[in-house]
């Protein structure tokens, strides 16, 4: 350890100074960009949670945990529809890594051995398209894993409730409807973002295996 | 979505090969095991060239678009910003690692040479808006080489990996940069020090000279713990829009749609999800968070 240290020391300051100076060459620019701005997803959300983390997701076919990006983990409360979604965002390049609505439904547990991770299963929307995901997040400590599991089933019996809630709340209908009416158009909006996703997807699977074929018969 | 073009190019008749050319031939048609991960190849191209075709061939690499439209014919037109991204250094560097680190978040520990070149589309989202970097890792190994520096033709960025904890990768830079620069002139290229996470490093910080001399960009970098692993194509991205305070920003999250649930699949999901929760985590617990 010691003699960890001032190694350590002596590594992290000769970058910290070069990483600031440029000995690049200088070359003209191909393109030219404009600033534009910046739409995170997120401007409708309150975030009820914000911990650091590293998410991995399980690979079947290997049996076995695989690394899926190390950032930070937020549970995201819109503010009109009450609906909490869970959004982790990779360090630095600001990627995301998993996206997907808490249901009432759903369940934490721990990892076998491990009281910093948890695991958990999730349809995920994160490459936007739905896919189902058994995720495992680890934590730098104990204490951020139980406050992650504790939110998370927090969560889930709270939309549960608002879900039996609105079934039998007759009284509230009018209000209902109101709230009703945003929620379609939300959908619209999210059915067209959807939509264009959907058939660029759908076109480059086409178009994929139109490509494959003649390699196979090759 | 992530998509993959790849393929395999034997110069049997360019290079003193042992064998038979049946021999070659089932070399050159072998299919590497690729490990199972989050994004599966779109394409795969197998071509088994006689000396006599290579001409041809390098003719055709000339012919940028005529390339493309043969040999990557999955490829489309994206309405953003797209820049080709020339990867080069000695074999087990970490190219393919790095590579594989930005597109799934996996660390692949286990190294399996490249053949030829593998082509992977990597997007990022800047204050100016998409751009995509696409990234050709070629391969490291001469007998891998394939049409070598021909992947470097119409080449608009480059990166050179070298490992520090093995000296002669440090000492090839100057090869592969001569190599780059005939090619491909007055680009802007990073110079990349990968492993910096292990500890007994043979190349020094301070022993990295070559940059200075040639006008590149160096960061130390590690794949394996993810240090300064945004830097390079920071800097690249930087460097073609003329933008010293480009930046990277979130990626726009979508609201995921509404699923409908189905018991039968839950208690599939719950048992498959107790399975997994007894297998180990692939790294070290004490790996430090950023």
């Amino acid at each position: 350890m010691s003699s960890a240290d001032p190694e350590h020391r002596e590594e992290e300051e000769a970058p910290a100074v070069g990483d600031d100076e440029d000995t690049g060459a200088h070359v003209a620019p191909i393109v030219k960009l404009e600033e534009v701005a910046v739409t995170t997803g997120e401007e409708d959300e309150d975030a009820i949670l914000d911990l650091k983390s590293k998410l991995y997701r399980f690979d079947k076919d290997g049996n076995q945990w695989k690394e899926r990006g190390a950032g930070t983990v937020k549970f995201l409360k819109h503010k009109a529809s009450g609906k909490v979604r869970l959004l982790m965002r990779q360090s630095k390049t600001l990627k995301i890594c998993a996206n997907h609505l808490i249901l009432p439904t759903m369940s934490v547990q721990e990892h076998a051995g491990n009281e910093k991770s948890c695991v958990w299963h999730a349809r995920d929307f994160a490459d936007g398209e739905l896919k189902d995901e058994l995720f495992c997040i680890r934590f730098p400590s104990i204490e951020n894993c139980k406050s992650f599991m504790e939110t998370f089933q927090e969560v889930a019996e709270t939309q549960k409730a608002e879900d039996e809630k609105e079934s039998s709340d007759a009284a509230g209908l009018i209000e209902k409807l109101s709230v009703e009416e945003k929620a379609d158009a939300e959908k619209k909006d999210e059915e067209k973002s959807e939509d264009k996703t959907v058939e660029k997807e759908s076109a480059s699977g086409k178009e994929s295996k139109a490509v494959e074929e003649p390699a196979s018969s090759a | 979505m992530t998509e993959v073009w790849q393929f395999w190019i034997w110069a049997g008749g360019a290079t003193q090969q042992s064998g038979s050319c049946k021999e070659r031939l089932t070399r050159s048609f072998k299919i590497r095991n690729l490990k199972p991960s989050q994004y599966k190849p779109s394409l795969r191209c197998v071509l088994s060239l006689s000396s006599a075709s290579l001409s041809i061939l390098f003719n055709l690499t000339q012919h940028r678009y005529t390339l493309h439209s043969m040999a990557l014919p999955n490829q489309q037109t994206v309405d953003y910003p797209s820049f080709k991204l020339v990867i080069v250094g000695d074999g087990g560097t970490g190219k393919t690692t790095f590579v594989k680190r930005h597109l799934t978040g996996e660390f692949e520990k286990k190294y399996e040479p490249t053949i030829g070149v593998e082509v992977h589309p990597l997007d990022f989202f800047t204050n100016c808006g998409k751009i995509r970097f696409y990234c050709w890792d070629t391969a490291g190994q001469e007998k891998f080489g394939g049409l070598r520096d021909g992947y470097y033709i119409h080449g608009q960025c480059a990166i050179i990996m070298f490992d520090v904890t093995a000296r002669l990768t440090y000492k090839n830079v100057p090869t592969w940069h001569r190599d780059l620069c005939r090619v491909c002139e007055n680009i802007p290229i990073v110079l990349c020090g990968n492993k910096v996470d292990v500890k007994n490093r043979q190349v020094k910080a301070k022993q990295v000279t070559f940059h200075r001399k040639k006008n590149l960009q160096y960061y130390e970098i590690s794949a394996k713990s993810n240090y300064n692993f945004e830097k390079p194509f920071l800097y690249l991205a930087r460097k073609l829009a003329g933008d010293p305070n480009l930046h990277f920003v979130e990626s726009p999250a979508l609201a995921p749609p509404e699923v409908q649930i189905d018991l039968a699949a839950q208690q599939q999901h719950e048992a498959e999800l107790l399975a997994a929760a007894s297998q180990p985590l692939p790294d070290d617990d004490d790996e430090s968070f950023e």
